[in-house]
C-alpha cells in the first residue's frame, strides 16, 4: 500500500474511532431520555459514515457488519422499531465491536475466529429487530416508503406516481468522474463494489467515449463515468452516501425508481455529449424504456430551442425543474439546508489542527531550554550593569514567559472527554452489580496537561469502580435507610492554586471509621490506645494490602487497589486525600499540578545551595523572629496568633555551618496546610523548567525535581505536600501514614 | 513489475505482471507506447496481473481506442481471474471481444 494509501486509511482509522465515541456518547444518552431524535440521528449518522469509509478501502468486513447495524437504526430513526434498554446495550456492544474491528484495520491483521464469531453472534441478535424481509430478492416497491430526499425533509406517507413518471422500478444513478478521483485515492469501480453491499447492480454502462486514446491519456487522471440501474431498498441518504467522498469534483445524479421523467430529461441537459448516445445506454441499463427515451428527448430538445430563442444559455438542472414545477418547496430547502450545513462543517474543521504530540513535546522542550538560556542572558546584563541591556534582556524575559504560556496551553485539554468515558464505565457496572446510580459530571471544561490527562485515567477508573462497588448500597439497603433509591456518583474538576482538583463523591455508605481503625490495629499498622483525627484514619485506607470490603466482588475490593492509586497520583506529583460520612456518602480528592514540564518557581537559599519553592505554593515571606530563635529545636512560631509548624532547611539538608544572623521564613500552603520554611536567603521569582531526579533518587521525598540556574548552578525543587506532610504531621503515627522516611 | 515485450511477425507481445492499478498505470502507459510505436497488432499477456483498478481499466481502454484508430488489432491472452472479473464487472468483455477471454 503506497504512502498515500496509507495516510488516508490513517484518517479513516482516527475518525473510525471518534465517531465511534460520539456513538456510544449519544448512546449513552439516549438511555436518559428516549426520544431524543438528535441523538439517534447522530448515531444513525456514525454507523454510516464508518460504512461509507471503509466500503472505499474495501473492509469488506466491516461494511457488512455496520450494514446490518444501520439498518436497524435507520427503522428506530423512522420510528418504525422504539429504542429499548436491550437495544441501546446491543447497540453499545456494537460500538465495541466496531472499535475492535477498526483495532484490526490499524494493526494490519485480518479478523480472527474470534472476532468473526462474535460478529456473526451480535448480526445474529441484530437481525431479531431487522424487518422480517430485509431485501426480498423480488423488488416489490409498492408498499416500500418513498426515499426522501434529506434527512430532514419529511417522508411523503403516501407513494404518490406521478403521470410523468417512468416505468424502472430501479434506482438510476449517473456519474461522471472528476480528473482528481483517482489521485485522490478514490476508486469509482469500488463505490460499485460498495454499493453492491446493500443492493443490485442490475446494469451497467461504462462510458467510454471520454476515455482517450493511449498517445495523449494522462494515466492518472480518471475518465470513467457509468450509469447504472441499481435495484435496492434503502433510502436516498444511503445511496447518496455511497458517493459523499466523491461528490465534490464528480458529477453524481439519482434518480429514485419511478422517478419523474423530467429528471432524466435534466440528466440528457446536465451530461455533456451526444444526448442520443446516453439515451441509448439508459435504454439499456433498463431505466427507460424506448418510447420515455423519445418522448425525453423531444421535450429536451424543445427546451434548448426555447430558450436559445430567448437568448438564454441552455436550462440548467434546477429551471427546468422548476419549470415544470416538478420539484417539491421542502425538498429544494432541505437540500439547501444541507449544503449550508456541510459549508459550516468545513468552516468549524478548518480552525482545529491536527498536530503530532511528539512535535509538541519537543516545542515544550525548546521552551524549556530558552527559559534557561534567558535566565543566563538576563544575569549577565545584571552582572555587566550595561541599562540597555539589562532592558532588553527583561524584555526578552517577558516574552518568553509568554511563548511559555501560550505554549503550555497548547497541551491543555479539557478533562471532559476523560469524564465522559465514565458514563459507560458507570452504567456497565451498574448493570453488573444492579445497582441503579446516576453520573453527575461537573467542571468537565477545567483544563490540563494532555500528560496528566492520560495518566490519570486508570487511578480515576479504580477510584469510580470503588466508589460504584462498595460506596453505593444495593437499592433495598438504600431505601431502608431513607434515601433515595437512585445512587448518585458525581465527578468534578476545578482549578486551586495552581492545581487541578478532581473529585469522585458518591452518596454512599461512607467508610465506617472503627472498622478501619480495627483492621489497621489488627496489620499492626496503629497501636491500640492511640488517637488519631479523622483524615489520619482515612488516610489509611491506601496504606498497602488495606481493604476493608466485607465482601469481595470480581470488580474491586481484593485489597490491591487504593494504594496503588495513590503510588500513581504521587508519580504525577500529585496527592489523594478521602473524606468520608458514615451513612452520607465519600468524596475522593485528586490533586494535581497542571502541568509536568515548567513551572513558576521561588527562589530561596540556604547555605551556599538554592532551592526552589512552586511560586502557587508560596503564601508569603516574613523575618523569622528573634524570639523564636534561640530555642534551636522549635519547631513552631506564632504567625498573626496562629500555630505555624516550621523546618529549617539547613536542618532538613544537613547544610554546615553557621545560620546568617537574619533568617527568614517562607509560608508555604499546600490543600489547605501551612507549614513554614526557614531559609538563609530569598531570591525571588524564577521561571523553571523541571528536569525529573534519576530513579536513584525516586525514593526521596521532599525533592520533586531539578532545574538549571541561569548562571549553570543546579537547583532542587522543593516538594512542598511531602514537606508540608513531613512538617505538620509529626506524631507518631506520621511514619506509618506518609510513606515519608524521616529526612530529618 | 516486469515486463518482456517482443516483436515478431508484426506483432507486439506485451507481458503485463503485477498491479495494473494507479501506482503503475504511468509506467504501463510508458511500456504500451513502446509497443504501439512498432507496426502491426499489439497483444497483451495479462496473466500475471494481480490487481487491477479504475486506472488499469482505462488504460486498457485507451489502448483499445489508439489501436482502432490506427486500425490495429488488440488481442488480450491469457486474462488472470482478476482482470476477467473486472471486465466482467464492468460489462467490457464484449468491448475487448476483438480476442478471445482466454482461460489462463
Amino acid at each position: 500500500m503506497s504512502a498515500q494509501m496509507d495516510d488516508a486509511l490513517q484518517t479513516l482509522i482516527i475518525e473510525s474511532r471518534e465517531l465511534l465515541q460520539h456513538m456510544e456518547e449519544a448512546l449513552l444518552a439516549l438511555e436518559q431520555t428516549p426520544d431524543d431524535a438528535e441523538a439517534v440521528n447522530a448515531i444513525f449518522r456514525a454507523a454510516h459514515t464508518i460504512k461509507g469509509s471503509a466500503g472505499l478501502f474495501s473492509l469488506d468486513h466491516i461494511v457488512a457488519f455496520t450494514h446490518v447495524a444501520e439498518s436497524v437504526l435507520d427503522r428506530v430513526r423512522d420510528h418504525r422499531l422504539a429504542m429499548s434498554p436491550a437495544l441501546g446495550g446491543l447497540m453499545l456492544e456494537v460500538c465495541d465491536h466496531l472499535g475492535w474491528l477498526i483495532d484490526g484495520v490499524a494493526a494490519r491483521q485480518a479478523p480472527d475466529d474470534a472476532l468473526s464469531g462474535r460478529s456473526e453472534a451480535i448480526l445474529a441478535r441484530l437481525r431479531e429487530y431487522q424487518t422480517p424481509s430485509a431485501l426480498p430478492p423480488q423488488l416489490d416497491l409498492s408498499d416500500v416508503d418513498w426515499p426522501d430526499g434529506n434527512d430532514i425533509a419529511p417522508r411523503p406517507s403516501v407513494p404518490v406516481r406521478g403521470a410523468d413518471s417512468v416505468s424502472s422500478g430501479m434506482w438510476h444513478i449517473s456519474l461522471r468522474s472528476g480528473p482528481n478521483l483517482l489521485r485522490d485515492g478514490m476508486d469509482p469501480l469500488s463505490i460499485l463494489h460498495y454499493l453492491g453491499t446493500f443492493g443490485q447492480i442490475v446494469n451497467l454502462e461504462l462510458i467510454l467515449n471520454d476515455i482517450p486514446p493511449l498517445s495523449v491519456i494522462d494515466p492518472e487522471s480518471c475518465y470513467i463515468g457509468y450509469e447504472l440501474g441499481f435495484a435496492s431498498e434503502t433510502d436516498k441518504a444511503t445511496i447518496d452516501g455511497a458517493f459523499d467522498f466523491v461528490r465534490e469534483d464528480s458529477v453524481v445524479r439519482l434518480i429514485p425508481p419511478y422517478g419523474p421523467l423530467a429528471d432524466y430529461r435534466a440528466l440528457f441537459a446536465d451530461m455533456s455529449g451526444d444526448s442520443l448516445l446516453l439515451g441509448r445506454m439508459l435504454v439499456r441499463c433498463g431505466s427507460l424504456t424506448e418510447d420515455e427515451l423519445t418522448q425525453a428527448l423531444e421535450t429536451q430538445e424543445r427546451i434548448e430551442l426555447d430558450s436559445q430563442s430567448a437568448g438564454k444559455p441552455a436550462s440548467l438542472l434546477g429551471d427546468v425543474l422548476v419549470a415544470q414545477q416538478l420539484v417539491d418547496k421542502p425538498m429544494v430547502d432541505a437540500a439547501l439546508e444541507r449544503q449550508h450545513q456541510l459549508k459550516t462543517m468545513t468552516a468549524g474543521e478548518a480552525t482545529l489542527i491536527r498536530v503530532d504530540a511528539a512535535k509538541l513535546d519537543q516545542l515544550i522542550n525548546l521552551v524549556g531550554e530558552l527559559i534557561i538560556a534567558g535566565a543566563g542572558a538576563q544575569l549577565v546584563a545584571r552582572r555587566l550593569k550595561v541599562p540597555d541591556l539589562v532592558e532588553t534582556t527583561s524584555v526578552l524575559a517577558r516574552l518568553v514567559e509568554d511563548v511559555r504560556d501560550s505554549a503550555l496551553t497548547l497541551r491543555m485539554v479539557q478533562i471532559g472527554a476523560t469524564f465522559n468515558r465514565f458514563r459507560r464505565v458507570v452504567r456497565d457496572v451498574a448493570a453488573e452489580l444492579d445497582k441503579d446510580i446516576q453520573l453527575d459530571i461537573r467542571g468537565g471544561e477545567t483544563e490540563l496537561d494532555k500528560t496528566v490527562v492520560e495518566k490519570i485515567g486508570d487511578p480515576l477508573t479504580h477510584i469510580v469502580r470503588n466508589a460504584l462497588d462498595h460506596g453505593i448500597e444495593p437499592a433495598d439497603v438504600r431505601l431502608a435507610r431513607g434515601k433515595p433509591r437512585q445512587g448518585r456518583l458525581s465527578l468534578n474538576a476545578y482549578h486551586e492554586s495552581g492545581s487541578i482538583v478532581i473529585e469522585v463523591s458518591d452518596d454512599g455508605g461512607g467508610l465506617r471509621k472503627e472498622r478501619i481503625l480495627q483492621k489497621a490495629i489488627e496489620r499492626g499498622l496503629v497501636s491500640e490506645g492511640q488517637t488519631l483525627s479523622d483524615k489520619e484514619i482515612f488516610g489509611l485506607v491506601f496504606e498497602p494490602g488495606f481493604s476493608t470490603a466485607a465482601q469481595v466482588s470480581n470488580l474491586s475490593g481484593r485489597g490491591v487497589g487504593m494504594d496503588v492509586v495513590k503510588r500513581n497520583i504521587q508519580a504525577l506529583r500529585g496527592t489523594v486525600d478521602l473524606d468520608s460520612v458514615e451513612g452520607q456518602g465519600t468524596t475522593v480528592r485528586l490533586r494535581l499540578p497542571l502541568t509536568l514540564a515548567i513551572i513558576d518557581g521561588f527562589l530561596i537559599g540556604a547555605g551556599s545551595a538554592s532551592y526552589v519553592v512552586p511560586l502557587e505554593q508560596v503564601l508569603e515571606c516574613i523575618e523569622l523572629p528573634d524570639k523564636d530563635k534561640p530555642e534551636a529545636g522549635a519547631s513552631y512560631l506564632n504567625l498573626r496568633g496562629e500555630v505555624l509548624p516550621f523546618v529549617r532547611l539547613r536542618d532538613l539538608f544537613d547544610i554546615p555551618g553557621e545560620a546568617p544572623r537574619r533568617e527568614n521564613v517562607v509560608v508555604v500552603q499546600y490543600a489547605g496546610e501551612r507549614a513554614g520554611l526557614v531559609v538563609d536567603q530569598l531570591f525571588g521569582e524564577f521561571q523553571t523548567v523541571i528536569k525529573p531526579l534519576g530513579k536513584v533518587f525516586s525514593h526521596i521525598r521532599c525533592i520533586g525535581g531539578s532545574t538549571i540556574l541561569g548562571s549553570g548552578e543546579v537547583a532542587l525543587i522543593l516538594d512542598v505536600p511531602g514537606l508540608v506532610r513531613q512538617v505538620t504531621e509529626r506524631q507518631p503515627v506520621s511514619r506509618y501514614l506518609s510513606s515519608t522516611p524521616s529526612a530529618a | 513489475m516486469n515486463a518482456s515485450d517482443q516483436c515478431n511477425l508484426g506483432t507486439s507481445r506485451v507481458v503485463i505482471a503485477g498491479e495494473m492499478t494507479i501506482y503503475t498505470a504511468r509506467d504501463w502507459r510508458d511500456r504500451l507506447l513502446v509497443a504501439m510505436s512498432a507496426p502491426g497488432d499489439v497483444e497483451l499477456d495479462l496473466s500475471g496481473v494481480s490487481d487491477i483498478d479504475a486506472a488499469g481499466i482505462q488504460l486498457l481502454v485507451s489502448l483499445r481506442v489508439e489501436a482502432a484508430a490506427a486500425d490495429r488489432n488488440l488481442r488480450l491472452f491469457d486474462v488472470s481471474a482478476r482482470v476477467r472479473e473486472a471486465l466482467t464487472f464492468c460489462r467490457l468483455t464484449d468491448f475487448f471481444s476483438t480476442a478471445p477471454l482466454a482461460q489462463a
